[in-house]
């Protein structure tokens, strides 16, 4: 690599992932999301964030969602850096974590259930669907 | 159900509408600038070379990924092409030049300057690769 204006670019470091994978999460998380939104059903909320924090949390190890793309029969993508969808999916736990607490905690019917409950989870749902079906 | 299918149905139409207004917006930034001044980036590219002009800062840790994108994608690619990072700090007057608002910002440009594509963002190694296919 060539640099005329001297930045050590450290590029060895970044830590790679399948292309494919953050699409494929993407994808179930606002396909669950918007379902739950149309059933009323908060445990998927739930579900869907606790799967979340724990990738966040406990990193790699920990996505659920990566064993469910690696035991289904999915095409393979390139590799390309873990760091963008991995800081999207620490995004995505924060709002759903607000969400499945104001869902469960929140009186029915409410401006903090609708807005703060259902709200976050739906931008989470719209964000996911964005992010899985553009290179947004 | 069904008030939550309309809105649902809302929040839906909200995001192709964002997805129709960002497009274009890329599209209308990307023709205001079709060529780089390769002599200030202080280029010698040999001539049927190309080169992607990374703009980048030395706190900005996206730009690292981006090099390794852009990396991999010159290390598969049968072209002969070069890398040239430009520190954006350093470099305010031909950052302003060149349009670079963010960091990174990615450039890949012929020999001559021509600017083939460019990214805002940390690309997809897809599109990297179907960039260097337009060649």
């Amino acid at each position: 690599m060539t640099s005329w204006f001297g930045i050590d670019a450290g590029v060895a470091s970044i830590r790679m992932i399948d292309a494919n994978l953050p699409r494929f999460s993407q994808a179930v998380q606002a396909v669950a999301l918007a379902v739950a939104f149309l059933l009323d059903a908060r445990l998927v909320v739930v579900a869907v964030g606790a799967i979340l924090v724990l990738a966040a949390l406990g990193g790699p190890r920990w996505n659920l969602l990566a064993y469910l793309y690696r035991a289904l029969p999915l095409p393979r993508g390139p590799k390309e850096p873990a760091g963008p969808p991995r800081f999207a999916q620490t995004v995505g736990a924060v709002f759903l974590t607000v969400a499945s607490i104001t869902l469960f905690v929140a009186a029915r019917d409410t401006a903090p259930w609708w807005v703060l409950g259902w709200g976050a989870a739906l931008l989470v749902a719209l964000l996911a669907g964005l992010a899985a079906t553009t290179s947004f | 159900m069904g008030e939550r299918a309309f809105i649902l149905a809302i929040a839906l139409g909200a995001g192709a509408l964002f997805l129709v207004a960002y497009s274009s917006y890329r599209r209308r930034a990307g023709a205001a600038l079709d060529r780089l001044d390769v002599d200030a980036l202080g280029l010698e590219l040999m001539s049927g070379c190309c080169a992607f002009v990374v703009f980048t800062t030395p706190t900005c840790r996206p730009c690292k990924a981006v090099l390794k994108v852009v990396s991999d994608a010159v290390d598969a690619s049968p072209a002969p092409t070069e890398i040239v990072t430009v520190d954006a700090v350093d470099n305010h007057e031909l950052a302003l030049h060149c349009d670079v608002r963010t960091v990174p910002t990615t450039f890949l440009i012929t020999a001559s300057g021509h600017v083939i594509d460019r990214w805002r963002t940390v690309p997809h190694r897809a599109e990297v690769d179907a960039a260097l296919q337009r060649l």
